[in-house]
């Protein structure tokens, strides 16, 4: 356990070390849901009907809050351990350390950057609910809150499973970025950072929950914006859970069938 | 006797190339080549030992280093590190053994160089008291009290493969793979680096392979050299041995007092440079002192050296006579 808080200690070290760099990548990601939330505020103030289903500050929050959760959760690892790792050989320095590569990874590569791109946001979040109170409402109760939070940490987990596998492929094929983006593309449309799934026809949001793309920031944020009906929550974390379970395991089958591709030919 | 480190048995590495057909079916069923890379590879390194494990270009001794390490599995043969299969990578083995490759680093490109080795720490499991007296121990070595709280970027090459090498050694490996460490430093890097490997070599007892272009590393560091070729052992025994067997010419280096044509030298050798007062001639090992004699008898002799060839000039005929 020392130890582990010891890796904690380092990997937020290493996060100061990122934060400027954190920053331009926190300040890119804000922009468009920055733009949809005005649309849509626009969208409402316009639309007496629709505004009577959906109120401003729901969508305000909801977006706040996404942008929070993409920073915080969202791994983006697939590139790096396509270029750096697979092609250009990097993955052999870790091959020779005696510690789980996904432990690493997870560690000391996602959370100091998630951590510090997540601060940016929670402070953006503090501080925008702070001046206009008016435009939020988040969950109150205490219990949900601690949900949000365990599924915050079920997301992050399905999510880097997700992101390592993809980066994997590279093992077999050397050109990924026609996966990696439609990969990204489908994240964005069936993961809810667009928009909120409820706003999909049905048809489209019952297909986005066959996935376990909007069990990575989307059932999130529902819990921490308290949007989710109280009767799904049980649902949606056994659903996560069960995600976890599949990603892993699909992780493991990857990973062991792309080392022995690797530790073949080797790099 | 020490007992055996590294245990290589018939050990072989072949890869699947594709081949170079440009057709529409090499597209849909494209057509493999096999390449061998170490072709039945047989030796044995005992506790203790600082061996040259070196070759021409793409000869195998990369592919030998990570077979050995464990970032290889060998397509037939068997190898054992410290009593270990190395490609089943269990923690135990990998906590006594190190690969540093010259062209790789592990540094962390942002990072004070540092928390790279706090990270070691972690990942090695060093406790603490250990730790700070490695630390201590290498930077009196490296003498880079200074530059270990820089990042990488900020230092030099050379400051960069101290560093790199002090990151490696840090759980103090009992085997170390070294693939060309002294590639791009300027010849006093070369020499603190060599300095280093044979002090750690002597005061930890390590067993360490090196691999290098530089005959210099060899020749300084090792007492035994293995060399590969088209991924096969031509040589494994000791420096000394290696001249004595290989080498069938020693070089007479000449002055005259008058100038001599460059026909009458060729009758006593082969004539490597010439110039009219001062001549490199070839001689067979076995004749030297005949020639010799012969020259200083018949010619106008100022000066006469003879020397062995050196050890570079051995290793490329070698690599020569094989390709």
């Amino acid at each position: 356990m020392v130890r582990f808080l010891r890796f904690i200690h380092l990997a937020l070290r290493r996060g100061l070390y990122v934060r400027s760099r954190s920053v331009v990548y926190f300040m890119m990601s804000i922009f468009v849901p920055t733009l949809l939330c005005m649309y849509w505020v626009f969208v409402l103030r316009d639309n007496p009907n629709l505004a009577s289903q959906f109120k401003v500050e729901q969508i305000v929050s909801y977006y706040v809050v996404i942008v929070t959760l993409s920073a915080l959760l969202v791994s983006h690892m697939k590139e790096w351990i396509m270029r750096e790792e697979i092609q250009q050989g990097g993955l052999s320095r870790m091959l020779l350390k005696p510690y789980s590569y996904y432990a690493f990874n997870a560690l000391f590569h996602e959370l100091p950057y998630r951590i510090v791109q997540g601060g940016y946001g929670a402070i953006i979040v503090g501080c925008l609910s702070l001046f206009f109170p008016h435009l939020f409402t988040f969950s109150d109760s205490l219990p949900l809150i601690g949900l949000a939070i365990f599924s915050s940490v079920l997301g992050f987990f399905i999510c880097h499973n997700i992101e390592q596998m993809l980066g994997f492929l590279a093992f077999w094929l050397y050109d990924l970025r026609l996966i990696h983006n439609a990969y990204d593309t489908i994240f964005i449309l069936l993961g809810g950072v667009n928009m909120p799934l409820y706003l999909f026809p049905d048809f489209l949001e019952r297909v986005a929950f066959l996935t376990p793309l909007p069990y990575i920031i989307y059932v999130p944020a529902l819990l921490f914006t308290g949007q989710a009906h109280s009767d799904a929550v049980s649902g949606y974390i056994a659903t996560q859970i069960m995600w976890l379970m599949v990603t892993s395991i699909l992780y493991r089958i990857v990973w062991h069938a792309g080392i022995k591709a690797f530790t073949a030919a080797g790099n | 006797m020490h007992p055996a480190h590294i245990q290589a048995s018939n050990l072989s590495k072949s890869f699947q190339v594709r081949g170079k057909e440009r057709s529409l079916r090499s597209l849909l069923l494209p057509k493999t080549i096999k390449k061998v890379a170490v072709n039945e590879v047989n030796f044995s390194i005992s506790a203790g030992e600082l061996v040259g494990f070196i070759g021409p270009n793409g000869a195998g001794k990369t592919t030998t280093l990570k077979m050995l390490s464990g970032l290889l599995y060998p397509s037939a043969g068997s190898v054992r590190v410290l009593g270990f299969e190395p490609f089943t990578r269990p923690h135990a083995f990998l906590k006594q053994i190190t690969l540093v490759m010259g062209q790789k680093q592990q540094l962390w490109w942002e990072l004070p160089v540092y928390d790279t080795f706090l990270l070691n720490k972690e990942i090695y499991d060093i406790p603490p008291d250990v730790f700070q007296k490695t630390i201590s121990e290498f930077v009196e070595l490296f003498d880079v009290r200074d530059e270990i709280h820089q990042p990488p970027r900020n230092l030099s090459l050379g400051q960069r493969m101290k560093c790199e090498l002090m990151a490696a050694l840090l759980h103090k490996p009992k085997v170390l793979f070294l693939d060309e460490p002294t590639i791009g430093l300027d010849i006093v890097m070369q020499q603190h680096l060599r300095d280093f490997v044979a002090r750690y070599n002597q005061q930890y007892d390590a067993t360490i392979i090196l691999t290098s272009h530089y005959m210099d590393d060899v020749k300084r560091l090792c007492k035994r050299i293995i060399i590969i070729n088209h991924g096969v052992i031509v040589y494994d025994g000791s420096v000394h041995e290696l001249t004595r067997k290989y080498v069938k010419h020693k070089v007479l280096f000449l002055t005259f007092l008058t100038p001599i044509p460059q026909e009458t030298l060729t009758q006593y050798g082969i004539v490597d440079s010439y110039e009219p007062l001062a001549v490199k001639l070839r001689v067979e090992s076995l004749t030297v002192k005949q020639v010799a004699a012969a020259l200083l008898k018949k010619l106008p002799v100022a000066d006469i050296t003879i020397q062995e060839l050196d050890l570079e000039a051995v290793v490329r005929d070698i690599y020569l006579q094989k390709t």
